[in-house]
């Protein structure tokens, strides 16, 4: 896990080296800033020095926990990552929720009516799913959202950012509320995305385990049709969709950078767009190890899920 | 009257193509499959791998759902069952699969996976389960502490013990055994059979045996029958036939066992592929491959007779 993060840290941060640019490009522009001033910063963060050395520099401080400085946004870079991940992991908590309870259920169906109408039905759309592009779903939906009248209940479907103006003046029950709304849109656009490939796998596997001799021997004795799908079938069918959960989660919250950008979310993927626009270099260091460690943490509770779905392995 | 009968038993199965997936024709893998079973009998079926064999074991357990023919227990018919009477059905006739890797959820212990069928059919109180899987692994062979282990934890001998210990718990009356010990080592295979001997003569329950293996047919079987292409062509007494094989695939089923001391014959070893069952052969279908085919057995199919006591389906004998 740790050669892994070093290497990537590595690659990304010489790529950026290489990269025409400069951070300090607004300092220097502003007459209003001496050049002793941003002598001083370059001497501080290393940027007169050669790149190897920087990078260990760089190394250095985020060992000891300082990601340092984000002098497009005038913060420290964990102030800025923090923030923006809390907005990233609740739109991707609430699209993962929203595509297994869709998906597996849909996937399973479709496995069970092989060949009959529902499963072509339900297979035409996921294909179509899978074929529409997010940010081309996102527009749509977005100017779907947008010519809506006001519906009972919800109100106008917000068409972008975390909170509405006036958030500070709501009640708890009103800010959950809000934050909700808010999330509809983006949670949706992420969620027929990751919908239809998890359908596929989900029809897929069931249809391979329903197969197996050990569930024609479960039939055989008798067993209803419910004991032997629920009872025998899914739990061995599971296996795969639990495998992709551990990508899927971290996809989401480094890829959903088009949707959030699309619908304004203030989330990671925005904020790594703007970081690598003005080369902020500490916070686009500090995006790409997120997103590998996301990746790794991903996969370890893909472990756990596997762990905890198959009696045969005892956790101690 | 017979434990089970089988009457005209055809099943075929649908061929999709295309895009979408259309039914293009349909494969038939039984064909007018006529037998009786007794009780204490063991019936084999034999023929080689696509001759509908297994196919014939799973339509009768319903696993598969027939074109035509009557399948009947105890003279009712198992078709038209139904709830309680499907239920009551499943109890009595049980099978035993031939990869006991497979047949075996991965997921469940040896204990859970003979326990359930127990209490599915309420067989015996919830309290008194473990005491009574105890039993049954006795009776084939298992001990204790195999209880709570895994399938992966045993050896294919062992997992098709567990498998018929399985099936046994249901004290089932015909017992369809879908080629029980092709999976196992040959040294493993004699134990398994020999088990499976001592528990027909403890209690009675009928076998139908699906094999390919004549070698291993002749020593379980009281009667046989030989399977082509979905159709029974041969019927008779085990020993009988073995000795005095008529129909000439069956002649070169028995010649291919290979025996100690003897110089197989030449031009009665099986030769030739087993014709595909989408385009199977005009007439006899076994024609293609036949030493003595002639004319008729390309045009015509001979429907079969009973002559002294043996069934037998070929023009020229």
């Amino acid at each position: 896990m740790i050669p892994m993060l070093l290497g990537v840290s590595i690659i990304a941060f010489g790529l950026l080296s290489l990269s025409p640019g400069d951070p300090l490009a607004a300092q220097r522009g502003n007459p209003q800033v001496p050049d002793e001033l941003i002598r001083r910063i370059e001497r501080q963060y290393g940027f007169d020095k050669p790149v190897p050395e920087q990078y260990l520099r760089w190394l250095g401080r985020v060992v000891q926990g300082d990601l340092g400085y984000s002098f497009k946004f005038k913060r420290p870079v964990a102030d800025v990552i923090a923030e923006r991940m809390a907005a990233t992991l609740l739109l991707a908590l609430f699209s993962t929720l929203l595509t297994w309870f869709l998906a597996v259920p849909l996937g399973v169906w479709s496995a069970l009516r092989r060949s009959e109408w529902p499963d072509q039905v339900v297979s035409v759309l996921a294909f179509v799913g899978m074929s529409l592009p997010s940010f081309f779903l996102a527009l749509l939906l977005l100017y779907g959202a947008s010519v809506l009248p006001e519906l009972p209940l919800i109100g106008r479907i917000p068409i972008g950012g975390l909170v509405s103006p006036g958030f500070d003046q709501l009640g708890p029950v009103a800010r959950v509320l809000d934050v909700l709304k808010h999330l509809l849109l983006p949670g949706v656009v992420l969620a027929i995305g990751g919908l239809a490939g998890l359908q596929r796998v989900a029809r897929g596997s069931t249809l391979e385990t329903l197969s197996q001799p050990y569930i024609l021997a479960a039939r055989a004795r008798g067993l209803s049709d419910r004991r032997v799908l629920w009872g025998h079938a899914f739990r061995n069918a599971a296996n795969p969709l639990i495998t992709l959960l551990g990508f899927e989660f971290s996809a989401l919250l480094s890829g959903a950078a088009f949707t959030e950008i699309i619908t304004s979310w203030p989330g990671m993927g925005l904020v790594a767009l703007e970081a690598v626009r003005s080369k902020d270099m500490f916070l686009v260091m500090a995006t790409v190890l997120m997103g590998s460690l996301l990746l790794l943490i991903g996969n370890l509770l893909a472990d756990i899920l596997h762990a905890w779905n198959d009696p045969r392995v005892k956790l101690s | 009257m017979s434990l089970l009968s089988v009457r005209g038993l055809s099943v075929s199965f649908p061929v999709r193509g295309g895009l979408w997936g259309r039914v293009r024709q349909r494969v038939h893998a039984v064909q007018d499959v006529s037998f009786d079973l007794q009780a204490g009998e063991t019936l084999s079926l034999v023929g080689e791998s696509g001759c509908g064999k297994s196919t014939t074991g799973r339509a009768i357990l319903r696993l598969l759902e027939p074109d035509a023919g009557s399948i009947l227990l105890d003279g009712a018919e198992v078709r038209t069952m139904e709830g309680e009477a499907l239920r009551s059905f499943r109890r009595q006739v049980q099978i035993v699969f031939q990869d006991p890797s497979a047949a075996l959820n991965p997921r469940r212990t040896a204990f859970q996976a003979v326990a359930e069928g127990l209490i599915v059919h309420g067989l015996v109180s919830r309290a008194s389960v473990r005491d009574r899987v105890r039993e049954i692994f006795d009776l084939v062979g298992l001990s204790d502490e195999h209880l709570d282990r895994f399938p992966h934890a045993f050896s294919g001998g062992q997992r098709q013990r567990i498998g018929i210990a399985r099936a046994l718990a249901l004290e089932p009356r015909v017992l369809v055994l879908d080629e029980p010990v092709s999976a196992l080592d040959v040294s493993v295979q004699a134990q398994v059979l020999n088990l499976l001997e001592d528990i027909q003569a403890r209690t009675g329950m009928a076998y139908l045996f699906i094999a390919h293996d004549m070698g291993v047919v002749r020593h379980v079987a009281h009667r046989l029958a030989v399977m082509y292409l979905g159709r029974i062509v041969e019927e008779g007494p085990a020993e009988e036939v073995c000795a005095s094989p008529r129909h000439p695939y069956t002649r070169m089923l028995v010649a291919s066992v290979p025996s100690l001391g003897e110089r197989s014959t030449a031009g009665t070893v099986v030769r030739g592929e087993l014709p595909s069952p989408l385009t199977p052969p005009s007439g006899c279908a076994f024609h293609p491959r036949c030493p003595h085919a002639q004319d008729r057995c390309r045009r015509e199919r001979p429907q079969g007779e009973v002559v002294s006591g043996r069934f037998q389906a070929c023009w020229y004998l």
